[in-house]
């Protein structure tokens, strides 16, 4: 599965487009000053012959965690540029819950600014599995998190200041502990999952992450991405306004 | 929650034909573990994300003509969890609440049951296998598609055999240091039916948080 050159910070955008947080190039971000934090984070997908209910096509399965602090996100974590390249610290965190998968400089897809008034900036890796290999990721990650949780992350020399929605949580180390599996159906029909799997409470950085992806990897058409996001910004606003007192 | 309201099992179990039972369950187990070396994890609690992309607890459909509440409950995990449920039965002392909507006519019985957390790892480390043979083997074909899922209270598409679980989650019980990060950010995520109002009345009810710090947790309840 070829990647499509990514959109980039020059891409016209239409006028249901997906937002982006500001994109910057890897080398951009490799002279960044010490004053910013770099986090790594993985996006391990196959793709899913399956159909749900036996007629709508799952397309792909993407691996995705419940994270310590309740959110969702990506396999992945804080890496300490001082002591290793963005790739070792990659899959040192990652060998902290996935095995003996390694991920190279050739998944590297993007780095990304995050929102917030903390210097974080995301890189984001993609790798293609076959079904049996994510399924074989899943199974070791549940095996490999209660020895994550007993060691817990290295001291780190000098911890980032936290960044809201990061929690308190270390200078490195694995940001997730528990694994489940993501399904996306293709949206041609309301009843798709996705809208529902994007209001969910995401650690925003890998809600965009995740969208962008999708896109540049051309498993979803930038229409369709634009739409599932729509009709989950609905759904939250939707569920705010139950869980708001009545104004009677 | 609009539209549904809470009812005694026997009230419950009277109902008539016309009415269709759901049982789900929250599995949990003591974990003496510590988050980041400091934190105490106090218990895991098994939550899933379903193929719709909302969390629920595993469960589904039961038919009162084939067994008791618990007999379909049981046989539910089973196809959903894999072998792992076997080790364990949820009974009727596990029973904690009855929830009835109007529209579809469900009634919802909500079960909690305490495990090891040898038996509770058991389930998770299963659950993808039991997962992706779900998928593969897919429901038995029926002609009639299955109507659009109804909001409110069925955490299931009627008339299909089986609920593809997407993965296995564990609930942070903890609150971190900014107030939002774990439980309370948790709670913010999208659930299906009356699921996240059960969760909030287990962990209150079986004491699953530090002592007295449901009362300060900073959550929206519904009106």
């Amino acid at each position: 599965m070829g990647r499509c050159p990514a959109a980039g910070a020059g891409a016209k955008m239409s006028a249901a487009a997906v937002p982006e947080l500001k994109r910057i190039s890897r080398v951009e971000a490799m002279r960044l000053g010490p004053g910013w934090s770099h986090s790594c984070h993985a996006m391990l997908y196959a793709a899913n012959p399956g159909q749900l209910f036996g007629r709508i096509p799952m397309r792909f399965s993407v691996l995705m965690q419940m994270r310590f602090d309740g959110l969702l996100g990506f396999p992945g974590g804080f890496v300490d540029r001082r002591f290793w390249s963005l790739e070792d610290g990659l899959n040192r965190v990652l060998g902290l819950g996935l095995g003996c998968l390694r991920l190279t400089e050739a998944d590297y897809l993007s780095s990304h600014l995050t929102e917030g008034p903390h210097r974080v900036v995301a890189h984001l890796y993609a790798r293609q599995l076959t079904l049996e290999q994510l399924h074989a990721v899943e199974i070791s990650a549940v095996h490999s998190r209660d020895h994550g949780l007993e060691v817990g992350p290295p001291p780190g020399p000098r911890a980032p200041p936290p960044a809201p929605g990061f929690g308190s949580g270390p200078a490195e180390g694995t940001d997730g502990y528990w694994d489940l599996s993501v399904s996306l159906c293709t949206p041609r029909r309301t009843e798709s999952g996705f809208p529902n799997f994007l209001s969910n409470a995401f650690i925003s950085t890998a809600k965009y992450q995740l969208l962008f992806a999708l896109k540049v990897l051309n498993m979803m058409p930038e229409e369709k991405l634009a739409e599932a996001l729509a009709a989950a910004t609905e759904k939250q606003k939707k569920a705010l306004e139950k869980l708001l007192p009545s104004s009677s | 929650m609009a539209g549904m309201r809470r009812l005694e099992l026997s009230e419950a179990l009277h109902l008539g034909p016309g009415w269709r039972h759901a049982c789900h369950a929250l599995l949990y187990a003591p974990d003496p573990g510590l988050l980041f070396g400091r934190i105490p994890l106090r218990y895991a609690v098994l939550m899933q994300m379903r193929f719709d992309g909302r969390l629920g607890f595993p469960g589904g459909f039961v038919d009162l003509r084939d067994g008791s509440l618990e007999d379909g409950l049981n046989r539910e995990l089973g196809e959903e969890l894999g072998e792992a449920a076997g080790a364990f039965r949820v009974e009727r002392a596990d029973y904690r609440s009855s929830h009835a909507g109007s529209r579809p006519r469900v009634v919802a019985h909500f079960y909690t049951k305490l495990l090891t957390l040898e038996q509770l790892t058991a389930v998770e480390m299963g659950a993808p296998r039991a997962r992706d043979h779900g998928l593969e083997v897919g429901p038995a074909q029926d002609p009639t598609p299955p109507p659009p899922a109804p909001e409110g209270l069925s955490q299931l598409y009627p008339r299909v055999v089986g609920v593809w679980v997407l993965g296995l989650v564990r609930v942070p019980l903890y609150t971190l240091r900014d107030g939002v990060g774990g439980l309370p950010a948790f709670l913010e995520n999208t659930f299906i039916g009356n699921a996240r109002e059960q969760l909030l009345e287990a962990v209150q009810n079986l004491g699953l948080l530090e002592p007295g710090s449901f009362a300060r947790l900073k959550i929206s309840a519904p009106p």
